[in-house]
């Protein structure tokens, strides 16, 4: 009869030892914020363009979090679908044609000697990436532009023309050989056929 | 594993076996038969910009230019880049893209140069004695000579050589592994001290102990020459030839330091952090050329080989050199010919144009007939043999890494150490099913790549993306704080100013409680106001101002002191409490009628004297404002009372009655004084005053409405009355507008010819283009989702695009009045006109590309949408006229 009573205390004084360590470690080490909003958010191809319907990356992220679908990203394409797929352990889907269709990467390029110097593109990059003034020739940073789009309905003159940006011998790479050469046939019955 | 390898030639060093490795058919012995020739000059040189790992070259020479051999004619930009210099004289005749060397078969910037045959030097300066030469000056030396890699990698030679840990050993790499090529080869059997001496000069800037030159077992002759050349030089003591048996790739840069030292490079680090420099032989000499005759590198020895070529052999080929040239040079037979290859057959690529010139790393041509390099044969299933992993150099698992390639899973791959994979093609010469494995790591790493930086982007983009979202919420706030201030000060003047009014009602509402009082306060009123009449009317009556207003604030000081002196005679319950209860009425009395007296003195007199200013004005307009306040507060007053069912509710509304009496005849006298104003400034002030005026009508009649509202809501019985203001107020409204819209017409008329005018204009043509836009937007939307208000939309399309034109025509006549006007500075107007007419231009063509645009995207009835194309393509050209005729 003792033992059991002494086993009760003992479990007893354990739980509240354990409790005390974690609600100690649950309010010392808090974390701030959903971090799940921030790993969707690194996912995101932050080009800030709004075709999700979000006005931003980082309101989607939040979006998505609390339950939005996945594909509504057409700049990120099927690599960040499937991406947030495997965060969020869920089905990858198509790409919602409804937001438009996966582009290759884009870069606004304002012709300079129309520009008139309305700043009304530098109010509408989310990325400060155009530089200028009011009455002032503007121009886009290459670098920095994302592509997003924003730029062009603005513009009075229609002087913003989005341009896909070449492959170069330094940003050129080998291609994985097409799965159809592979077709499992014997290499004998192969010949006489295109190869 | 680390065993020393028997012995098998002289050599007393160690060896260190390779890990893995193959053993292709060498092909080496066809081009050593003949020694190094020189390749007769060619009639154009393509010099391409980036021939070197890094930073492409910046030419620094123009079409045209006459240059000569060895002149620098692009310049390095940046740390790891090097320049190009003219392998001969001659002319630059394009600076533009030509076909390049590259596995893609891209063009890229080139210069083009051709020979003038005269083959003239430009003044050379080589260093005497290098020993002399800060090792810094002489890096720099060689970094201007243009020396990178000779092996095949390209990487700048002065980045090599100024390492950030320090060397002890030096290796010079004569290895050459690679099946066919035997340029390193032919050059060591005959540039031996030219070798050692780029050896001594290579120590001497690394500051190393020891000097090792890897050779493989399968060139004895080469091996020979260079241990003859090294024990006739003076430094044989450091430098030490090593032979080691023959095995692909041990060539390889980590593959050679395993060999020689033992040492494994660990993945992610450099041989630098090993102490250890590798340099290819090539290098060596480029380096002694550059150091002692000065000359750049502008040439290079490439083995033409293969068996589509009748004289295969090693060239002395001048950079820029086209293969086609080479090919010829070396009788290729284009009917043997199949493939042609660039580099050795293992690491090479296949070249689809024959025209790509020699670069710095090119070290072999192979003209292949079909027989040699049969095609590919098709790849069959991975049957998990593994000997892939046997041959691989790196110990990998090319297996692994080619499954996780294929389903593209790239965090596996860099698991599996993708990146160490120096893409030998060992795997590939060995796998039974003759899979493409190299090509599923070359195309794995470039997406990698790709998509770290894409990464890297998107993470640069956050960056910016939040510091602007920062950036606008600061303004915002600032701007938030600056209105929350404006809007505090606001209140607190009108907390002031309530304040100040409290305390003169506060005086009026005692005099309201004692209705005796009030009534000798309003006799005595009346008299003072008399008596002010009565007197002559003096034009200086500030000093009776100032004396009323001395005796009030007297009084208003006594009356504060008996009062103190009641609340303590009441607190102590003793004194003559009646006695200061009267006298402090009395004193009430006496203020209030200083008070009024005062006001009165003011009000009477200031008209008179004031009429004529605009002063009079502003004071009647402060004096209706007050009397709008007092009828304001009595009318509260009566509301008041009203509610709680007062008895004295005919006194004040016998009061609210007078006050509204006065102030509607100080408004009338306000308006009439406004009227008369005989020196009103212009018609602009008269529109602001009306607008606000018409906008405070307005805004009564909102309140009024609301009132009304509220009132037949609460079922209230004012109802009457209520609408009654409503409707006067909606007169007035009415009576201001056209009022109003007539001033600013004739405002306008006058101010017709003002370039602001024409600023409006186009401001308001943009808008109406604008609104035209944006209903022409709205139209193809509901056409295209087959919306029912077509109609409506096209006619309000038609309303804007009237409207646009209706603007248009009234600016030319603003723009033509405009030279008129001023003809002086016609100069500086014409460039504003041109400006002008270039950005109508520009909005026409934008206009006819939008509809261009428009009527591609449309379906189904396109007439509509292409005459409005048609339209916009008559306006852009007459812009365009105008455009050139005004420049």
């Amino acid at each position: 009869m003792e033992i059991v009573f002494y086993a009760i205390i003992a479990l007893l004084v354990l739980a509240l030892v354990f409790g005390a360590v974690l609600g100690f470690a649950s309010v010392r080490f808090k974390v701030e914020g959903n971090p799940i909003i921030d790993q969707v958010n690194e996912l995101l191809p932050q080009t800030q363009c709004g075709q999700c319907g979000f006005p931003g990356c980082k309101p989607y992220a939040e979006a998505i979090v609390s339950g939005e679908s996945i594909n509504r990203c057409p700049p990120g394409g099927q690599s960040t679908i499937n991406a947030l797929a495997d965060l969020l352990d869920v089905e990858p889907e198509p790409l919602d044609e409804e937001h438009g269709a996966e582009k290759p990467t884009m870069v606004a390029y304002i012709r300079e000697d129309e520009c008139i110097g309305c700043t009304k593109c530098l109010q509408a990059c989310p990325v400060d990436a155009i530089l200028g003034a009011a009455k002032q020739m503007h121009t886009v940073m290459k670098d920095e532009c994302t592509g997003c789009d924003l730029c062009v309905e603005p513009c009075p003159v229609d002087c913003i023309d989005m341009i896909a940006i070449e492959t170069t011998t330094r940003t050129w790479s080998w291609t994985l050989p097409s799965k159809d050469a592979e077709s499992g046939l014997i290499a004998t019955d192969m010949r006489g056929q295109a190869v | 594993m680390n065993l020393p390898l028997k012995d098998i030639t002289e050599s007393k060093q160690r060896v260190w076996p390779l890990t893995g490795g193959v053993h292709p058919e060498e092909n080496k012995h066809q081009s050593t038969s003949t020694p190094i020739r020189p390749a007769p000059m060619p009639e154009k040189l393509t010099l391409p910009l980036s021939q070197h790992a890094g930073a492409p070259a910046e030419p620094i020479v123009a079409v045209g230019d006459k240059v000569l051999k060895g002149q620098m004619i692009a310049k390095a930009t940046g740390f790891v880049s090097v320049p190009v210099h003219a392998p001969t004289s001659g002319t630059i005749t394009a600076i533009g893209k030509e076909a390049i060397p590259h596995p893609s078969g891209m063009h890229d910037d080139c210069i083009t140069l051709i020979p003038d045959g005269l083959d003239q030097w430009c003044e050379l300066s080589p260093v005497k004695e290098f020993q002399s030469v800060n090792p810094l000056d002489l890096v720099n030396l060689i970094r201007d000579s243009g020396i990178a890699g000779m092996g095949g990698a390209g990487f700048p030679t002065a980045v090599k050589l100024s390492p950030r840990s320090p060397i002890h050993t030096l290796i010079l790499n004569g290895t050459e592994c690679e099946p066919y090529i035997t340029a390193d080869d032919m050059l060591m059997r005959e540039r031996a001290e030219a070798i050692v001496a780029g050896a001594e000069i290579l120590k001497y800037l690394l500051n190393s102990e020891r000097c090792l030159i890897g050779i493989e077992d399968n060139k004895p002759e080469a091996i020979e020459a260079v241990k003859k050349a090294v024990s006739q030089s003076d430094n044989s003591h450091y430098i030490k030839v090593v032979v080691f048996p023959t095995k692909y790739p041990s060539g390889g840069e980590k593959q050679l330091i395993q060999i020689l030292t033992g040492q494994e490079v660990p993945s992610g680090k450099l041989p630098s952090d090993l102490g250890i420099a590798v340099q290819n032989v090539g290098t060596a000499v480029a380096v002694n050329d550059a150091v002692h005759q000065g000359k750049p590198l502008i040439s290079r020895i490439t083995t033409l080989t293969g068996e589509a070529l009748s004289s295969p052999g090693n060239l002395e080929v001048l950079l820029g050199t086209s293969t086609r040239h080479l090919l010829k040079t070396a009788a290729v037979s284009d009917q043997k010919l199949a493939t042609l290859i660039m580099g050795g057959p293992m690491m090479g690529f296949t070249l689809d144009d024959l025209d790509v010139p020699v670069t710095k790393t090119t070290n072999c041509l192979i003209a292949g007939t079909r027989e040699e390099f049969p095609p590919a044969m098709p790849a069959q299933a991975c049957i998990r043999c593994g000997m892939c992993a046997e041959a691989c150099p790196a110990s990998l698992l090319p297996q692994q890494l080619y499954w996780h390639a294929k389903s593209e899973n790239h965090e596996q791959l860099k698991h599996h150490n993708l990146f160490d994979c120096i893409e030998c093609g060992a795997c590939s010469f060995v796998c039974p099913s003759s899979i493409p494995l190299v090509q599923y790591y070359r195309a794995s790493k470039g997406e990698i790549r790709a998509q770290e930086a894409k990464h890297a982007k998107a993470e640069r983009s956050k960056v910016r993306y939040e510091s602007r979202q920062a950036r606008l919420e600061k303004e915002q706030a600032e701007k938030e704080a600056k209105r929350r201030a404006n809007a505090e000060r606001a209140a607190k003047l009108k907390a002031a100013k309530e304040a100040s009014a409290k305390q003169d009602s506060s005086s009026s509402t005692t005099a309201a409680v004692d209705p005796v009082q009030a009534a000798i306060e309003r006799a005595k009123a009346k008299k003072a106001a008399g008596a002010t009449a009565s007197k002559p009317a003096k034009t200086v009556l500030s000093a009776e101002q100032k004396e009323l207003k001395i005796q009030l604030s007297l009084a208003n000081a006594q009356l504060k002191k008996t009062r103190r002196a009641l609340t303590i005679a009441q607190e102590k319950g003793e004194g003559d409490v009646e006695k200061l209860t009267a006298d402090v009425s009395m004193l009430e009395t006496q203020v209030a009628k200083l008070q009024k007296e005062f006001d009165a003195a003011s009000a009477t007199e200031q008209p008179k004297v004031a009429t004529p200013d605009a002063e009079a004005a502003k004071k009647l307009k402060i004096e209706s404002a007050m009397a709008k306040a007092a009828l304001k507060k009595s009318e509260r007053a009566l509301a008041t009372a009203l509610e709680e069912g007062n008895s004295e509710t005919e006194a004040l509304k016998e009061a609210v009655e007078e006050s509204r009496k006065k102030a509607e005849a100080l408004a009338k006298e306000l308006a009439d004084a406004t009227t008369a104003a005989p020196a009103k400034p212009a018609a602009a002030d008269d529109e602001k005053k009306l607008k606000i005026e018409q906008a405070m009508a307005k805004a009564a009649l909102k309140k009024a409405e609301r009132a009304l509202n509220k009132a037949r809501e609460e079922g209230s019985s004012e109802l009457a009355e209520l609408e009654k203001a409503v409707e006067q107020s909606q007169k007035k409204l009415d009576a201001l507008t056209p009022a109003q819209s007539q001033a600013s017409s004739t405002n306008s008329q006058e101010k017709s010819s003002d370039p602001a005018d024409d600023k409006k204009l186009k401001i308001e043509k943009a808008m109406a283009k604008a609104a035209l836009k944006k209903a022409e937007r709205e139209l193809a939307k509901a056409q295209e989702s087959g919306s029912e208000d077509i109609v409506s939309l096209e006619s309000k399309v038609d309303e804007c695009r009237k409207k646009l034109e209706q603007l248009e025509e009234g600016k030319p006549s603003v723009t033509v009045t405009e030279p008129e006007v001023s003809k002086a500075p016609a100069k500086v107007q014409a460039g504003d006109d041109l400006k002008k007419l270039k950005i109508e231009n520009a909005m026409a063509r934008a206009a006819v590309k939008k509809a261009q645009r428009a009527l591609e995207n449309a379906e189904g009835d396109t007439s509509a949408l292409e005459t409005v194309l048609i339209e916009a393509q008559t306006k852009a050209a007459e812009a365009e006229k105008a455009l050139a005729a005004g420049s």
